[in-house]
């Protein structure tokens, strides 16, 4: 631990690494929680389609839509891409190589949750029109509501974060608040943020290939 | 008083005032049911009620409602499902129909049961099986073992009431029987075909709702 | 606090009005009002239109959940939650102070001080205790007649249920909440939680949902009990929307409180704070921690799906329609029977933590005590389907389910056995926290014995849905949790408040509390073997003596309480007795601390050099340094 967080009071000023740690182990758990909600509708998958005693759990009126599917998947799977090439520019060469492809990233979970907000729009089929259609409208609508959201939340603070302070030069102290430190002290934080970002969203695209696989592919 | 000491008094005001203003909420809503109707004694352990069913109560809260009237001694109809009747004595029980038939799920509801004669009157001629098909409503009371289906009245009939309560004038059946109660108590009674327009399955709405096609039969000791 | 942060003061004393213009909660109430009637009146109006099963019915699902929904955002708006993360989508620096000043203001404020948040807690649970238990008295009183009832039956099962959800939505939080926010980072020497905004919204979505399932009775209540089992709820009045977005956000409440408590203490740990020397406590709130972090979103997501089935038409549990009731209740219990453990588990931490100050005695088997209480965490994953015993599930599952959960009763047993060694020989004292400690392990034996005729099918079969049950979870929950939290709130009270409850007051409550609630759930094993139903308020004449004899013993359970209220006002406000500085005399760090504590918690980060229960060794370091030097923090690896 660095000298520096004992020699002033207040946890404004605690060592960088203590909320490194904290979004770090915190990213892993907010993925295993989001491993129990998005289980729930697996289950509830699982369940209704195992027990089709009516054989209702997906008439032949109700068509899957591949095409809109294959857009969010798209724009996810790209996006993570597009993170973990961001993450290796910033470990390479900082935070000014980091912007692009982090931005592009963002504008990408923009563009998934548009088509989504397409494909709810033009649904061929009512979220009462069987199991099917319920667990359908239920997981894309979490995964839009809570994954895409988040995740935009996320990467948003941190684009416009970098964006808004890349002219403020580089001060001395690499501090948590951030506000005194300049774009070192920007670049710190981004450092851990980004890779805990990656790791979340990663994760959040491994759950959309299940979905994708489980939704549009097995149906 | 010491600024301390009011503090208190006002933080413990407040804590009572609001106690008190939850309780009073859950204690309204508690005692929130309609009024209740008694049954017209018309002999020694004997009692006349009337009721009538209704598509739609036609105005109010609950204007598309299908609802239950029942009438005082008095003559006037009141929309309560709440009914006096005395202990251990014959009730007669006159319902006017006004509502169309929507079917029985369950065929074995078309046999009146726990009623004198195991027979009820539709219109005057005894009936001892309703075909399903053409009930409307039952009026049930589980722990007596009644159940009566009530028929509905042709789609087709002129004048149908839209407007509760509805009058002899309009197009109904008649249904009369008679059953027995036991000793004092409240006795829950239910109309037991899902018979709430538009909600989920029918039921819903009216079905859980005293006052409509739910109700209690208060047998008091005579 | 750093001294950059305290506003200087000025000569000028602003008029207290001007305040109610800042995001606090007034402002939060008027948003929140606001809200509903834009989501209700505008956004659910036009959402709904077109939909006949909305708006010919009476009864508008989509008017109603927009207008509650956008009711919640507008509270939290108006609470001040949003102006963090919109500053921060605009780019702004993180921080993590909010409103940390002094004064009274701040309870009524996103305050980011944990020890803020714990009273916060402490008062909103016991304000929603107060409710839930009023209506128990209601119910008790409604049951003194077998037929001749005060009420209809309707608004009985909404009584019913308003005390049963009530009481496991609030009593989830009836440790973790005060004693777990207040104490944990101190215990493990940090100055703040890890994420000190989420904390705060943890506990005001507490409130928020207390009043939105108070909500439920001006919809015409709901009839599912605090189950709230589909497709009853799916086809039930407006009510049940209040209970199903309550229940969620209390989910959304719990999983928070885990994710920061896990994060915590897993990285804010002082230099020399290692795992063995972590208060047993602190272990109780990471296995509670767990358990709520995993199973809370599951109930979330389930409470979900039964608003969309009643909202948007969904038919996951509609059999009509493909669907299956089962699905809602394996969700459900999935859930809830961690849930069980979620109110379990930190009851027996905490009672474990108190034993060894009054015993003078180190806790015995401190290891085997961690590994009881995370064995039962594990465990409560694996059992659930023995609440479905009666429901047709695969019989060919049952000898499994019956296997894990007469198997957890090895981890429960093994608190069990720390308490008796502990208590060996030890030189107990018994003071008011003590009684309630011991208490505990009487009831909670109980209710755990009774807890293996419902865990073995045979016998479940007769017993499920009775009184039996009912008597059953009463005694491990009240009888476990809710003595557990009197026991923390008699031993913890000095330090959080700076004043001493009144022994003999306490000791009156708790003599009070400790017989009448064994006279009042005692006899209801025997209403239910007789065949007393669970939520029926009419039953077999034969019964009335044993029910009227519960009642009377059930309203002397709430004159207990109301002496505990009177000990609170007469001790803080009358009599005044401030405590020694460790009046225990508890090796806790906690004790090591000024009253108050301070914002920080430490000037300086602290050094851990022992455990906090080597009682009996009077050579034992100080478990904290306080005012550590560099080589010091070196040599304890920070």
């Amino acid at each position: 631990m660095q000298e520096m967080g004992f020699q002033t009071a207040g946890y404004e000023a605690e060592p960088p690494e203590v909320m490194a740690r904290n979004i770090n182990v915190g990213v892993r758990l907010l993925s295993a929680a989001m491993v129990s909600f998005f289980g729930a509708f697996l289950f509830a998958y699982v369940y209704l389609k195992e027990r089709d005693a009516g054989a209702v759990w997906r008439p032949s009126s109700v068509k899957v839509p591949t095409g809109t599917g294959i857009g969010v998947l798209a724009c996810v799977l790209v996006s993570a891409l597009l993170t973990g090439v961001a993450v290796d520019a910033l470990r390479r060469r900082g935070e000014g190589a980091w912007r692009g492809p982090a931005a592009i990233s963002l504008l990408l979970i923009y563009a998934a949750l548009g088509v989504q907000c397409y494909q709810w729009a033009s649904l061929p089929f009512t979220p009462g029109s069987g199991p099917y259609a319920s667990v359908f409208v239920a997981w894309t609508g979490f995964y839009g509501g809570v994954a895409l959201l988040t995740s935009i939340y996320w990467l948003q603070t941190m684009v416009t974060g970098s964006f808004r302070t890349r002219h403020v030069p580089a001060g001395p102290v690499v501090s948590v608040a951030g506000a005194a430190g300049g774009e070192g002290a920007i670049s710190g934080r981004i450092q851990v943020e980004a890779r805990s970002f990656a790791f979340y969203w990663y994760f959040l695209a491994g759950v959309q290939v299940v979905t994708f696989l489980l939704l549009y592919v097995v149906a | 008083m010491s600024a301390r000491r009011l503090g208190a008094l006002l933080a413990a005001v407040l804590v009572v005032g609001g106690g008190v203003a939850i309780g009073l909420y859950v204690a309204l809503f508690l005692e929130a049911s309609p009024p209740p109707v008694q049954a017209a004694v018309i002999g020694r352990r004997v009692a006349a009620l009337e009721l009538q069913t209704v598509a739609e109560v036609g105005h109010g809260e609950n204007s598309f409602w299908v609802s239950y009237y029942a009438r005082t001694p008095g003559h006037k109809w009141v929309h309560s499902t709440i009914l006096r009747v005395p202990a251990y004595s014959l009730v007669h029980v006159t319902v006017y129909q006004y509502d169309s038939a929507t079917g029985l799920r369950n065929p074995l509801w078309g046999q009146p049961r726990g009623v004198v004669g195991g027979v009820m009157y539709v219109n005057g001629k005894p009936v001892k099986v309703l075909n399903p098909e053409l009930a409307s409503h039952t009026f049930a009371i589980p722990e007596l073992g009644v159940s009566v289906p009530l028929p509905g009245v042709d789609e087709e009939a002129p004048n149908q009431c839209s407007n509760a309560p509805c009058t002899l004038a309009e197009a109904h059946n008649t249904i009369t029987f008679t059953f027995r109660t036991r000793g004092p108590g409240k006795y829950r009674w239910q109309c037991f075909v899902p018979c709430a327009a538009g909600f989920i399955f029918g039921f819903g709405g009216p079905m859980q709702s005293i006052g409509y096609m739910d109700g209690e039969l208060e047998v008091q000791s005579s | 606090m750093s001294a950059a942060a305290i506003p200087a003061a000025g000569p000028v004393r602003e008029p207290w009005w001007r305040g109610l213009g800042r995001f606090n909660v007034f402002t939060g109430i008027v948003l929140g009002i606001g809200g509903y009637l834009i989501g209700a009146l505008v956004i659910g109006h036009v959402l709904s239109k077109g939909i006949p099963a909305q708006t010919e019915t009476n009864q508008n699902d989509i008017e109603f959940v927009c207008g509650i929904l956008l009711g919640i955002v507008g509270f939290l708006v108006g609470m001040g939650f949003l102006n963090y993360p919109i500053a921060r989508l605009t780019g702004a620096a993180p921080t993590l102070r909010e409103k940390e000043e002094k004064g009274i203001a701040r309870y009524f404020t996103l305050c980011t001080d944990h020890k803020v948040v714990g009273i916060q807690y402490l008062w909103g649970v016991l304000f929603f205790f107060l409710v839930a238990g009023l209506n128990a008295m209601l119910i008790r009183t409604q049951l003194l007649y077998p037929t001749e009832h005060f009420w209809s039956a309707d608004n009985y099962i909404t009584l019913v249920g308003l005390h049963g959800t009530m009481m496991m939505m609030m009593t989830t939080s009836m440790v973790l909440g005060p004693f777990g926010n207040y104490f944990v980072p101190v215990m493990v020497g940090a100055k703040r939680m890890a994420f000190p905004r989420i904390e705060a919204l943890s506990f005001w979505l507490l409130p928020v949902a207390g009043v939105v399932l108070l909500a439920a009775v001006g919809a015409k209540g709901f009839p599912t009990g605090w189950t709230g089992y589909a497709n009853l709820s799916v086809q039930a009045k407006l009510g049940m929307d209040c209970y199903l977005i309550s229940f969620a956000l209390i989910g959304i409440s719990m999983a928070l409180v885990g994710f920061n408590m896990l994060v915590t203490v897993y990285t804010m740990r002082a230099p020399g704070m290692t795992w063995t020397r972590l208060p047993i406590f602190v272990w109780s709130v990471i296995a509670t921690a767990f358990l709520q972090l995993l199973a809370a979103p599951v109930l979330i997501a389930g409470m979900s799906l039964v608003l969309l089935d009643r909202v948007v038409g969904t038919t996951f549990f509609m059999p009509f329609s493909g669907g299956s009731p089962f699905l809602y209740e394996n969700l459900f219990w999935f859930f809830g029977h961690p849930e069980v453990y979620i109110l379990a588990l930190p009851g027996f931490g905490l009672v474990l933590e108190i034993l060894p100050v009054f015993s003078r005695k180190p806790l015995w088997g401190y290891r085997l005590a961690v590994a009881g209480l995370m064995g039962v965490a594990l465990l409560s994953f694996f059992v659930w389907q023995h609440h479905l015993f009666v429901s047709g599930i695969n019989p060919d599952l049952r000898p499994f389910f019956m296997f894990t959960t007469e198997l957890i009763s090895i981890p429960t047993a093994l608190v069990f056995l720390n308490a008796m060694g502990t208590l060996f020989r030890g030189k107990i004292r018994f003071s008011v926290p003590m009684l309630f400690a011991l208490a505990l392990f009487f009831n909670f034996f109980i209710g755990g014995a009774s807890g293996v005729f419902l865990s073995d099918a045979p016998s479940d079969v007769s017993t499920h849905g009775s009184f039996f049950v009912m008597a059953h979870f009463h005694y491990t929950i009240m009888g476990g949790l809710v003595f557990a939290f009197f026991g923390g709130l008699f031993y913890w009270f000095p330090k959080m408040f700076g004043v001493h409850l009144n022994e003999k007051l306490g000791k009156l409550q708790f003599w009070l509390f400790f017989i009448f609630f064994n006279l009042t759930f005692f006899p209801l094993f025997a209403v239910g073997m007789l065949g007393q139903p669970r939520r029926v308020s009419a039953y077999s004449p034969s019964l009335q003596w044993l029910n009227d004899w519960v009642t009377a013993a059930a309203y002397m359970i709430g004159l207990s309480f109301a002496v505990f209220v009177v000990n609170v006002v007469y001790s803080c406000f009358f009599e005044r007795r401030r405590p020694e500085a460790n009046p225990w005399h508890s090796k806790g760090i906690e004790w090591q601390l000024p009253t108050p504590i301070p914002v920080d918690n430490f000037e300086r980060v602290p050094v851990i050099n022992a455990s906090p229960y080597e009682y009996g060794t009077p050579e034992a370091p100080l478990v904290a340094n306080l005012n550590p030097s560099h080589a010091e923090v070196v040599a304890a690896g920070g």
